[in-house]
């Protein structure tokens, strides 16, 4: 394996290369810098002005000459500044932390959601769950960021808002909470035990219990927590906000900033959930009915294994496999996964780090951006394929 | 499958079975699933409305009315105004055209160099695989909405098909990578080396004798593009560098809506229904296909 990786390695640095290339090429070709331009435009501009400007970016050189003067710097790990003349390496090492925080969160949930429902509705295939979660699936497959995040920006925290500041349990919430564990536990029941042989005493009883617990559950988070959380009432403003990933120059313990930190995630995170579980869920169902009509499956059934043995250890772990090389190569895409997201909920993050590179069409900044991610993408495919190997015995790497 | 055909018909012949094609049964097999038929309804009838009825309606995309500025649906004009007075129904309507043009003509795009780089990749080997395989490698380190924005900057002032003219030119590389995997495994089968052996060229190897065998694979992926070049186009316009204004797509419309959602929240509703709408029916008419070219799918209820 170690000679397997540098192999691959060896292959990686000339790939590097010709992205930075292909970068470069297309970054000169989008024009002049922002401020060389508005410098241009004025109509007293003088040729010496502009000229110095352009010795300051050094684009005054052939583009040789400017690459081999950017890459030499981004070797020795002077990246150079950008159009506001702040330091590049450290901003974009600070949007990275910021895009990391929103999306590892935002990754590892959805892949959770996702597989749990894949394995769901492969196992309990054509039942009503799996229809719906079907369409659901492939409703917020058809749902562009802007679409989901722009709704849940302008219409979700609105109406959550005052809700959270005042949360009243009435008592019509509560008979509703009851009634909809009666009926979720019910068809729990219904379902865990339609293909086993022993029937639960009561149906009926295990619902109303289980729904009364939740409800129960409900009320006493709020009227213990949240009417003395210190966050929520040393904050005027509403809880659940839509813009920035923390409120600027907030002050508090660490319990209080997790806090500031929690509701402002709560949104974006939520719109790159819905999006990403949609894909791992059809991955992950797909992969589970080929395991779970696999011989080894109908082998582990006739040996007289109990179904929750055959279907945890003998179907989820090898339906996982595959899905591991996806959320492997995702989470290489992490770093420039979200611009949507991140410009509408006003992250500072690596989406606002291109959109603003873009516009100030710097280039010093876009090749940075995409060098970053480009070494991420390459890595995690790297970790994609060493993984697989180590899961699948059948691929030897070397 | 119970499918006979009806003895009134066929009675002077010997069997009474007529034998089905393969095309025919994956026809038969699409017809069946229900999720897909009914967006290919929902589609096709979206598509004729959009292209049609602007003809009849009286208010275009650019048209202001003076006397209603920033008013909610009404009568007069159904999906509302904007601020400058603009209809809401003429505005999402050519939208609407505008991104299933792009779509298609992305698509289209993806699907020709996609199919024609991976099956000369895959056929021939070699050096001209190697070129082709380390570009797609390249393209797979630089996230595509940022090559397309990057690109698109530098051409500002350009028509509304630069867009999926681009868009085209970078994102064929997955379907490339299918594409050329199954060239590679079927340029080895007995049914190549007759071809061969009878003395057919290289190009006929490929389209007639090949290219058709990819046939299902290739159609799900040229229409899951358009979803996925949908999908593309809204972020693209909502970063500012898709379609420009005057013009309108339905990403500049859902861009546009979004700042002003609280006075005129019925901007945003119209365009992004239109937009999920598109893309739902698309992505399930994918689906259907997909089930129907699956040899391994036979079963009866859809």
């Amino acid at each position: 394996m170690f000679r397997f990786v540098i192999r691959r390695l060896l292959v990686v640095i000339p790939l590097l290369f010709a992205s930075s290339v292909l970068t470069f090429m297309l970054v000169i070709n989008i024009g002049v810098p922002k401020k060389i331009e508005d410098a241009m435009a004025k109509p007293n501009a003088s040729k010496e002005q502009i000229a110095s400007l352009r010795r300051q970016f050094g684009i005054d050189k052939p583009p040789l000459e400017r690459y081999q003067n950017w890459v030499t710097g981004f070797v020795k790990g002077d990246w150079g500044k950008n159009q506001s003349g702040l330091e590049i390496k450290p901003l974009l090492w600070e949007r990275m932390q910021v895009t990391v925080r929103l999306l590892l969160a935002a990754s590892i949930m959805s892949v959770v959601l996702g597989v749990l429902i894949g394995i769901i509705g492969a196992i309990r295939q054509y039942t009503a769950f799996d229809y719906s979660m079907t369409f659901l699936a492939f409703l917020f497959f058809s749902i562009p960021a802007a679409v989901l995040a722009g709704f849940l920006k302008e219409a979700g925290a609105i109406q959550l808002n005052p809700w959270l500041r005042e949360p009243s349990m009435s008592t019509t919430i509560t008979v509703l909470l009851a009634l909809f564990g009666l009926v979720s536990g019910f068809l729990v029941m219904r379902n865990r035990y339609k293909y086993e042989r022993e029937r639960p005493p009561s149906k009926l009883l295990t619902g109303t219990l289980a729904g009364l617990g939740i409800a129960a559950g409900c009320v006493l988070v709020f009227a213990l927590v949240w009417g003395g959380n210190t966050y929520r009432v040393g904050n005027p403003k509403p809880l659940i906000s839509t813009v920035g990933q923390a409120t600027p120059g907030f002050e508090g313990s660490f319990w209080e900033t997790s806090q500031d930190y929690f509701w402002h995630m709560v949104l974006p995170t939520t719109a790159l959930v819905l999006i990403g579980f949609a894909g791992y869920s059809r991955y992950m169902r797909a992969s589970m009915l080929d395991v779970m009509t696999s011989d080894y499956v109908r082998t582990a059934r006739a040996k007289g294994l109990k179904e929750s043995r055959v279907t945890g250890m003998h179907g989820v772990r090898n339906a996982l496999i595959p899905l591991i090389t996806i959320v492997a190569l995702d989470f290489g895409a992490l770093l420039s996964g979200a611009i949507i997201t991140e410009t509408i909920f006003g992250w500072a993050g690596m989406g606002r780090f291109f959109t603003e590179a873009l516009t100030e069409k710097d280039p010093r900044s876009l090749l940075a951006f995409v060098m970053v991610t480009a070494v991420s993408v390459v890595v995690f495919n790297l970790i994609a394929d060493i993984i697989y190997a180590q899961l699948d015995p059948r691929i030897r790497l070397d | 499958m119970t499918d006979t055909a009806s003895p009134t018909v066929v009675e002077d012949r010997e069997f009474s079975v007529v034998a089905r094609s393969q095309w025919r049964t994956i026809f038969r097999r699409f017809l069946r699933h229900r999720p897909a038929m009914i967006s290919l309804v929902v589609l096709i009838l979206l598509t004729v409305f959009v292209f049609l009825f602007p003809l009849f309606w009286e208010w275009t995309f650019t048209k202001r009315d003076k006397t209603s500025l920033s008013k909610p649906p009404s009568w007069n004009h159904p999906f509302g105004t904007n601020d400058l007075g603009k209809d809401g129904l003429g505005r999402v309507m050519r939208g609407t055209q505008r991104s299933l043009e792009i779509a298609v003509i992305a698509a289209f795009l993806v699907t020709i160099i996609g199919v024609l780089a991976g099956a000369i990749a895959g056929y021939f080997r070699g050096w001209i695989d190697a070129v082709i395989m380390r570009f797609t490698d390249l393209i797979l380190t630089i996230p595509l909405l940022v090559v397309v924005a990057v690109v698109s900057v530098g051409l500002p002032g350009s028509p509304w098909y630069t867009i999926p003219v681009i868009l085209g030119l970078f994102a064929w590389t997955t379907l490339a990578r299918i594409v050329r995997a199954e060239f590679m495994s079927l340029r080895e089968k007995e049914f190549v080396e007759a071809a061969r052996a009878v003395g057919a060229r290289d190009r006929r190897i490929i389209f007639k004798h090949i290219l058709p065998n990819l046939a299902g694979p290739i159609i799900v992926a040229a229409t899951l593009s358009i979803a996925g070049t949908i999908i593309t186009e809204t972020a693209l316009s909502f970063l500012g560098l898709g379609v420009r204004a005057p013009d309108v797509s339905l990403g500049l419309l859902i861009q546009e809506s979004l700042g002003a959602f609280k006075t005129r929240p019925w901007l945003f509703w119209f365009p992004a229904t239109a937009i999920v709408t598109v893309c739902l029916c698309v992505n399930f008419i994918g689906d259907g296909l997909r089930d129907a070219f699956d040899p391994k799918q036979n079963r009866i209820k859809a």
